[in-house]
């Protein structure tokens, strides 16, 4: 039996599953510090690949050069967000917190409509249809260059939130926000730090994927509600949880893309994500917190 | 007898919260539920109305097992409880709080808007009747948890600390609308802290600890019984 | 509030610009209202009315266009189509709290979306199904003028208000107060979350599926990306929650402005520029959120009460 097409569809799950990663990782997060689902997540998303698109234009500069801008300047907007928007419902009713970020997720959609209009716009590079070749595998080059940056970020998440205060500082408010300020964090500005962060993050995925995904303003959406599912598979706030979930929903949306239908390729993640939802709210590896 | 309560269970992970206790509660009795914090007071009554579902045991009503029935087919079947922190409706007003509870009996809203206005009475509520409940004092709102769990009609009324946070005064009076409820036919399950209060108001008390049942009887058995003086005392406890 | 509905009926002989305008104010305004029982009063915010507007839609639709059948018939199709369709999504979805619930809801509505492209042998997929208008025939709901279509979007739009009322005042009403408030006290004093949550949806997806019975001969466009968007999901989420959630008149007046902000921006920039109208809908969503969360009718009742009382007292 030719194993190549199975092997062809993990590795594209896969590849994707880095990226998907990076999105949720980010939901997570900010789950995780502050209890807010963050609806208007894959806007931010989208927002990086614009960011990375116009800097492009302008500059000529690639798109692992032009992430180490516009990550910061994401996550500089994302802290304001947080700062004048989110903070005010922080401790309000869930209602109140789904309405407000829905509500910044149709008002950065339809701006970036309003500015840039529906079209798709791609970012040439030069090695936009490189690939390496294992075997009869074909593995597309941008696509694992963005793995890899993926996990370097990962990495350096990982590093920034045991080895640095200010990560540790961040963990302690996400376990026990009252016990964090009776310890003199302040929480504010944790939340401010951990949605910057969290967003920061969507855009790197976002500005990652340019070279080989169009770039348009409804982009986000997408990939928004990947991250909602990876999060709720391997549980809110669950950080490890989000990695790994994001593995299994590439592969799972690649597979099902191969073996059963193009166009059925997200039915196959939703159908896993009301199962998981109905089934094992905390995720499929538990530890995820129920609200 | 009302309700006969065997060899209830329930464990959380590791940690037994109840542990094979058995009472029985009989009709018209005010029963007190005391024992150091964490004994599994609350637990207990949770899982009475199925709040969390006994690993083993029966709770049985008249001759029904409640235990597996959703919590609210337990309240149809006559069992209501207050929550510990108490947990009123807030956007709806005192009035609209208390005849959700009256609707469980009828299905016309005047009749349940009179039903209400006698709960609020009782409980001297009547003057917040178009309040918001979030508007409400902390003593009112224990109030109208009592006031919306007595419009439900109820055999058994189990109330979880409804005397936390009140002053003496204040305690006061709750245990005279207790002594009022009481007289008109009520049964209750009384958990509490302030021990002046239960000993005051009921007429058994049970004693947890580390969710099993240490103790039983009157309150002035109980309150000479060493293993629950032992119980508080290694927790440094003081009698209100 | 009787007398709120004698404003609303100068029963126009306008133009025909402002009678379209008034008939989607009025079919919107009956979607928000079916939104609302579920939304507002029950706190539920679901976001897969689209989904159910997508399942009164094509049935209607493919009745008409395939066998001829008037929509008049095709219609109950569709109305029960959607009553079925909100069941099987609600059943499995309300045992989730908060955000879990509307991100259920979203991958109900998804999921809806992909299977009415993925079938295109019956659906048409993203084509959609045009129905085609053969000349004035009444028992079709085919009308050449737009009076007609004017009064019968009225018509749903009091059927959803008055719904709207009743629900309010009876039992049920009261019940959907305290799953708004706290569910695990509800249930504490004999609210059957469940069952509560399923009648209510169940007659908000009636209504919706009504309203789309009407859009499929109205508009007589049908495809995927209009009707089973999210994005028509959110519009009326957003219609229901600017106007005033879990209030009778709230959606109305939540379409009443936000129909014709659509109207105005199209007008001004171009329908080019589809984006400007969610740009503001998102800016006052984001207002009402913050600062006024019931709703900008609060800032109606107390003018109201005191004209009320003014006429009354003169009277």
């Amino acid at each position: 039996m030719d194993v190549t097409p199975f092997a062809q569809a993990v590795v594209n799950g896969l590849l994707m599953g880095g990226l998907y990663a990076l999105v949720a990782v980010g939901l997570t997060i900010i789950f995780g510090t502050m209890n807010v689902v963050n609806f208007a997540h894959g806007e931010f998303l989208m927002l990086g690949m614009f960011g990375t698109y116009w800097l492009n234009r302008y500059t000529g500069l690639d798109p692992l050069i032009l992430i180490f801008i516009v990550v910061p300047i994401m996550f500089l907007f994302g802290a304001l967000v947080q700062r004048i928007l989110i903070q005010r419902v922080v401790s309000d009713p869930h209602e109140t917190q789904i309405l407000l970020t829905l509500g910044i997720s149709v008002l950065l959609m339809n701006t970036a409509l309003l500015l840039w209009g529906p079209e798709p716009r791609s970012v040439p590079t030069p090695y936009t249809f490189a690939a390496l070749n294992l075997g009869t595998v074909h593995v597309p080059l941008p696509r694992l260059i963005a793995f890899v940056f993926a996990v370097a970020l990962a990495i350096t998440l990982w590093l920034f939130l045991t080895k640095t205060d200010l990560g540790r500082a961040l963990r302690a408010t996400s376990e026990n926000k009252d016990w964090a300020t009776l310890m003199g964090i302040d929480t504010i500005r944790m939340y401010m730090i951990a949605f910057g962060i969290g967003v920061a993050l969507a855009a790197a995925a976002g500005a990652l994927m340019t070279p080989f995904f169009n770039t348009f303003p409804r982009a986000g959406v997408f990939f928004g509600v990947i991250a909602f599912v990876v999060v709720v598979l391997g549980g809110m706030g669950n950080i490890v949880g989000a990695l790994l979930g994001a593995l299994v929903i590439g592969v799972t949306e690649s597979l099902t893309g191969q073996f059963v239908a193009l166009d059925l390729s997200m039915f196959g993640v939703f159908v896993i994500f009301i199962l998981v939802l109905i089934f094992r709210p905390t995720g499929i590896i538990g530890g995820g917190r129920l609200y | 007898m009302l309700l006969n309560v065997e060899g209830l269970s329930k464990r959380f992970g590791g940690l037994v919260a109840v542990n094979r206790v058995s009472f029985q509660v009989h009709k018209g009795e005010i029963i007190g539920l005391i024992g150091p914090n964490g004994a599994g007071k609350s637990t207990l009554v949770n899982l009475i109305t199925n709040y969390y579902r006994a690993d083993s045991g029966r709770v049985m009503l008249d001759g029904y097992d409640l235990v597996g029935l959703k919590p609210n087919q337990v309240a149809q079947l006559g069992v209501v409880r207050t929550f510990q922190s108490s947990k009123p409706f807030m956007e709806a007003s005192v009035l609209e709080n208390v005849m959700i509870g009256a609707f469980l009996r009828t299905d016309n809203p005047k009749q349940a808007r009179a039903v209400a206005m006698e709960a609020l009475d009782l409980t001297g509520l009547l003057p917040f009747a178009s309040v918001p409940a979030k508007r409400l004092t902390v003593q009112n709102r224990k109030r109208l948890e009592l006031a919306r769990a007595l419009a439900t009609k109820p055999k058994l009324m189990m109330l979880d600390e409804v005397m936390a946070g009140l002053n003496p005064r204040e305690i006061d009076d709750a245990l005279e609308t207790l002594r009022q409820l009481k007289q008109s036919g009520l049964t209750m399950l009384v958990i509490e802290h302030v021990m002046r209060a239960t000993m005051n108001i009921s007429d058994r008390i049970i004693v947890l600890d580390h969710g099993e049942k240490i103790a039983e009887g009157s309150p002035s058995e109980v309150a000479t019984n060493p293993k629950v003086i032992e119980a508080y005392l290694g927790q440094g406890y003081r009698h209100a | 509030m009787l007398l709120a509905a004698v404003v609303v009926f100068p029963l126009g002989d306008q133009d025909e610009y402002t009678l379209r305008l008034a008939t989607n104010i009025f079919y919107f305004g009956a979607l928000g209202c079916a939104w609302n029982l579920i939304g507002g009063f029950g706190g539920q915010l679901s976001l897969a009315h689209a989904a159910l507007f997508a399942l009164g839609a094509y049935p209607t639709g493919l009745l008409l266009i395939n066998f001829g059948v008037t929509p008049l018939i095709g219609g109950l199709a569709g109305i029960a189509a959607a009553v079925v369709g909100a069941l099987l999504i609600g059943y499995p979805t309300f045992r989730l709290r908060g955000p879990y619930f509307a991100l259920g809801t979203l991958a109900f509505n998804e999921i809806t979306r992909i299977l009415l492209l993925y079938f295109k042998d019956y659906t048409r997929g993203p084509l959609g199904l045009i129905v085609p208008f053969r000349g004035e025939n009444p028992l079709y709901l085919q009308f050449a003028n737009p009076e007609p279509y004017y009064y019968i979007a009225l018509g749903i739009l009091m059927l959803s208000v008055y719904v709207g009322y009743r629900v309010s005042r009876s039992k049920i009403g009261y019940y959907l107060m305290a799953i708004r408030g706290d569910q695990d006290a509800a249930e504490s004093i004999g609210v059957d979350l469940t069952m509560t949550k399923l009648r209510v949806l169940a007659m908000s997806a009636a209504l919706t599926g009504l309203v789309a019975v009407f859009y499929t001969v109205y508009i007589a466009y049908v495809d995927p990306e209009s009707v089973a968007s999210i994005d028509l999901s959110v519009k009326i989420v957003l219609i229901a929650i600017i106007g005033g959630m879990g209030t009778v008149w709230g959606p109305v007046l939540g379409a009443a402005i936000l129909i014709p902000i659509t109207e105005l921006t199209n007008a001004w920039l171009g329908s080019g520029k589809a984006g400007a109208s969610l740009v503001l809908y998102a800016i006052l969503l984001i207002i009402i959120v913050l600062f006024s969360p019931r709703g900008l009718i609060i800032w109606l009742e107390r003018p109201y009460r005191t004209l009320i009382s003014h006429l009354s007292g003169k009277g």
